[in-house]
């Protein structure tokens, strides 16, 4: 396997074209490479059956995305056909604009806009396959430590959930019980609640009987007060912002210093509260040659990608309106996505390691 | 290492304290066993010894405790964790991350230990528990008993001076729980490690204890002693001390191996004087089928559950299903009441075939209870939770009473259910399926964490059924109430099944599925404690 590190440079050099990038051959040289790391190596791993899941999703948003564009967007000059027209009034405002021209150059945004998406959705299901979510954890910064921890188990405990809602379904079935309405839901949750929380309770116990926690803030609860009063307070100050910054079309000067204010406050808390849990972390991950190599691949890719958008940023956009022409391709920008399958060197020696 | 004087204590709801001026000294190196019947305070007790109780738990405590020279009542739980290694009952439910060797990390990490001597402590705990094997390993991949063997090094990487388990065997296989009482007792002799177990299944564990304690509940003082002298004492023994109590042998055997000259000595004996008789079989009619599973098939995931299993139960006949974890029992059970269908193969009921039927159709005559109660139980009393399965069923509510004075359940029909003990709430979970009076019963693995007692009244309860007609099959791993009450077992090994016949021959021709009084004679005559008494009263 390779190393946390290697995998959030590799989680970066995918994403970084798929972010700045909207030119559909790129999108899908990068989405071929990405499903092809993820077939040779992906596939070993325990977590495998989610990335399916990523992958219906993406295709469901990249259709829903197409069918938005084709249909209320009627710029282009190239007709394709023409629907029939239905326009949504609110008062004298058209709100909503269906049908009517439909044109090739829509349907060529749409679907560009849709590949990205299913790109970036992708690259997350990949990385989210390889990567070992506890390792990935311990790279954290230690005032967020604990807090993801906690939000690990809470995600660890949903397949459990979902495995003993079966379980209860199936108890209450051979009682006769069939499900008609909201209130024969009763019989499913009741157990699933109660079963859920004895199961919360012995893991924090096991959890403190092993010194998980927070020893020396405990001590003051006048300090734990003042703690949770700053958090609310940050927090508070972040909504605050993220309103006004949605209320108002242009950002005043007052909502970008609350917001960043807000959020300075919050960072220090925490940080004052992860300075109270002295915890180390066990590390024993191996920096092997191949991670190196992964490595310098990514990070020329990232290279070369930044260096095309900063000289011209419109170099990696493909814009098919007014007319629709064919994309550009740039064979090096292209090579330099070639490095997300970089990854895919170690594949024999990880299927051996699997095998075991 | 460990001391208490006059320890008191009652949850914060309750009056009636567990324990009650209860002493206690545990010598460092010892062995002790706690026993008692469930809802005694056993799991109270122990949870004292890192704090647990009362800094977990609230409630008032009265007295002192000094464990390894630290007062828990002090240092609460975190405090004590570097001191007192605690592992609980579910393996399912103690685990933190998701990977082996993380896992056995997590204890050290929060105690801020040196990254090089966390290194060397994962190295020295994989090996102690024979688990270096499993350090990649992802824990959901792993099978119960290796589950609890990591959850054991996951307090071991501390280096306490105590480990104190709570029934760490009472949701395994017999396989898996010898696994993690032998790895229990090499870290015993090998290490001098002071360990503190409680556990229901005493035939396992018994030699291995330097001194047992009896907590008899209710906060009445507790026994303490060499596991012979305790268990002259109590009632909740198993077999074999039931048969050398009842016969005198002494000194007590604690062991088969201890057992066998007093049982050659009785074989001879009955020999004798049973020469004489005759035997006299019932002569094998042969009874319509009620349950009939034809060549079936199912696999899910890839793997395949069940091969090709045939099996055919008459009327009011009892069948035991056994076999190691993964086998197919629960498979097949699922199979007979409708909740799984066969990917080749039929299912029929009653010379029908169940393709087709609803689950919550064939539940009306067939009983299948779920090896966990807890997914049964939802109601605010019992009442309202058997009412709830006679209306599903439509059926009349009410007209239960006699069922659950039977199952011993009278005092807490308006009671809510989740707060019963557990042997309480299996009964109730069995008694919501009961209520709707089907003609086959199906039990899944009903002994979990069950203690003798309760396991004597579950199979007298279940044979009375029998008697009155009802078809039983039950899946379980415990050969002792396979011995009390069923007439016919069926063995399953990969989906098959492997050997089937009657009780009395199947566990006189096995090592493994045999019980303690069948090993100790040798006879198909002798399976339980019942039949040497009757035998010799004769």
């Amino acid at each position: 396997m390779y190393h946390t590190v290697t995998w959030m440079l590799w989680l970066f050099a995918a994403l970084l074209p798929a972010m700045l990038t909207r030119n559909p051959l790129y999108l899908a040289t990068l989405l071929l490479a990405v499903a092809v790391a993820y077939n040779t190596i992906g596939r070993l791993s325990p977590m495998a059956s989610s990335w399916g899941v990523f992958l219906k999703a993406g295709l469901i948003l990249a259709t829903l995305s197409v069918l938005f564009n084709l249909l209320t967007v009627h710029y282009g000059d190239t007709v394709m056909f023409t629907l029939p027209r239905l326009t949504l009034h609110l008062g004298r405002l058209a709100i909503l604009d269906l049908g009517g021209q439909t044109t090739l150059e829509s349907l060529a945004y749409g679907l560009t806009s849709g590949l990205s998406l299913v790109a970036i959705l992708l690259i997350f299901a990949t990385f989210n396959v390889l990567v070992d979510h506890h390792r990935l954890l311990r790279r954290t910064p230690a005032f967020l430590y604990q807090t993801g921890m906690i939000t690990s188990i809470a995600v660890a405990f949903v397949p459990q959930m979902v495995s003993s809602l079966q379980e209860i379904r199936e108890a209450q079935a051979i009682r006769g019980h069939r499900f008609r309405g909201i209130r024969n839901l009763l019989p499913l949750f009741v157990p699933l609640l109660t079963t859920g929380l004895e199961r919360a309770i012995q893991l924090a116990e096991s959890m403190e009987a092993r010194g998980f926690g927070s020893v020396s803030t405990s001590r003051s609860k006048g300090r734990q007060t003042l703690q949770r009063v700053l958090i609310a307070t940050a927090l508070f100050g972040l909504l605050a912002a993220a309103f006004a910054r949605s209320y108002y079309s242009s950002v005043p000067l007052a909502s970008v210093l609350l917001a960043l204010g807000s959020a300075a406050l919050l960072v220090g808390t925490l940080m004052a509260i992860g300075r109270g849990v002295k915890r180390s972390r066990y590390h024993r991950e191996l920096w092997r040659r191949r991670d190196t190599l992964v490595s310098i691949a990514c990070f020329t890719s990232c290279a070369i990608t930044a260096g095309f958008w900063l000289r011209n940023p419109n170099a990696l956009f493909f814009y098919p309106y007014p007319r629709f022409s064919l994309p550009d391709f740039n064979a090096v920008i292209g090579l330099a996505l070639l490095a997300v399958v970089t990854p895919v060197l170690a594949a024999p020696k990880m299927r051996r390691h699997n095998s075991d | 290492m460990i001391e208490l004087r006059e320890v008191t204590y009652s949850y914060p709801d309750s009056e009636l304290p567990v324990l009650r001026n209860l002493c206690l000294e545990v010598a460092e190196g010892e062995f002790l066993l706690v026993i008692g019947a469930s809802g005694s305070g056993k799991s109270t007790l122990l949870r004292c010894f890192n704090g647990l109780v009362p800094h977990f738990y609230g409630g008032t405590f009265g007295g002192q405790i000094r464990v390894a020279g630290r007062d828990p009542l002090v240092e609460g739980p975190r405090g004590m964790s570097a001191a007192v290694g605690f592992v609980l009952q579910d393996p399912e439910s103690q685990f933190v991350v998701d990977s082996v060797e993380d896992e056995l990390a997590f204890a050290m990490e929060n105690h801020n230990l040196e990254p090089s001597v966390m290194r060397k402590r994962v190295e020295e705990v994989l090996d102690q528990l024979n688990i270096a094997h499993l350090r990649h390993r992802k824990i959901n991949t792993l099978s119960g008993g290796e589950k609890q063997r990591v959850a054991i090094g996951a307090v071991l990487s501390l280096q306490p001076e105590v480990l104190v388990l709570d029934e760490p065997t009472s949701q395994l296989d017999p396989q898996a729980a010898e696994e993690v009482l032998t790895t229990l007792q090499k870290l015993n002799s090998d290490l001098g490690l002071t360990i503190v177990l409680s556990e229901h299944r005493l035939e396992r564990v018994v030699q291995y204890a330097d001194r047992v304690m009896y907590l008899p509940g209710h906060g009445e003082s507790p026994l303490i002693g060499l596991p012979s002298q305790v268990l002259m004492q109590v009632d909740l023994v198993p077999p074999l001390i039931q048969v050398a109590k009842e016969l005198e042998w002494r000194p007590l055997p604690l062991t088969i191996k201890e057992g066998l000259p007093f049982a050659r000595h009785l074989s001879a004996y009955l020999q004798h004087k049973q020469d004489s008789e005759s035997n006299n079989h019932s002569p094998d009619m042969a009874p319509k089928a009620v349950v009939d599973v034809r060549d079936v098939w199912f696999s899910y995931n890839g793997h395949e559950a069940l091969t090709g299993l045939s099996l055919s139960v008459a009327q009011a006949e009892f069948v035991a299903l056994m076999g190691r974890n993964g086998s197919g029992k629960t498979t097949l059970l699922k199979h007979i009441v409708g909740l799984l269908r066969p990917d080749r193969g039929r299912v029929e009921l009653w010379g029908e075939n169940i393709r087709g039927r609803d689950v919550e159709d064939l539940a009306s005559r067939i009983g299948y209870v779920p090896q966990n109660p807890g997914s049964v139980l939802f109601a605010d009393t019992l009442r309202d939770e058997l009412d709830f399965t006679r209306r599903s069923h439509g059926l009349p509510t009410g007209g239960y009473d006699n069922l659950l004075q039977r199952l011993h359940l009278s005092d807490f029909a308006d009671s809510y259910p989740r707060d019963l003990s557990g042997g309480e709430r299996q009964r109730a979970a069995m008694a919501a399926i009961l209520v709707a009076d089907p003609d086959v019963i199906l039990l899944d693995e009903p002994t979990r964490g069950l203690d003798y007692e309760q396991k004597q009244s579950l199979a007298q309860f279940l044979r009375a059924l029998q008697g009155e007609g009802k078809t039983v099959l039950m899946s379980t791993h415990d050969v002792e109430l396979v011995a009390q009450c069923a007439d016919r077992v069926a063995i399953l090994g990969e989906g098959e099944i492997v050997v089937d016949g009657p009780t009395r021959e199947v566990m006189s021709n096995s090592m493994v599925f045999s019980s303690q009084i069948s090993k100790l004679f040798r006879d198909n005559r002798f399976i339980a404690v019942a039949d040497v008494l009757r035998a010799l009263e004769r």
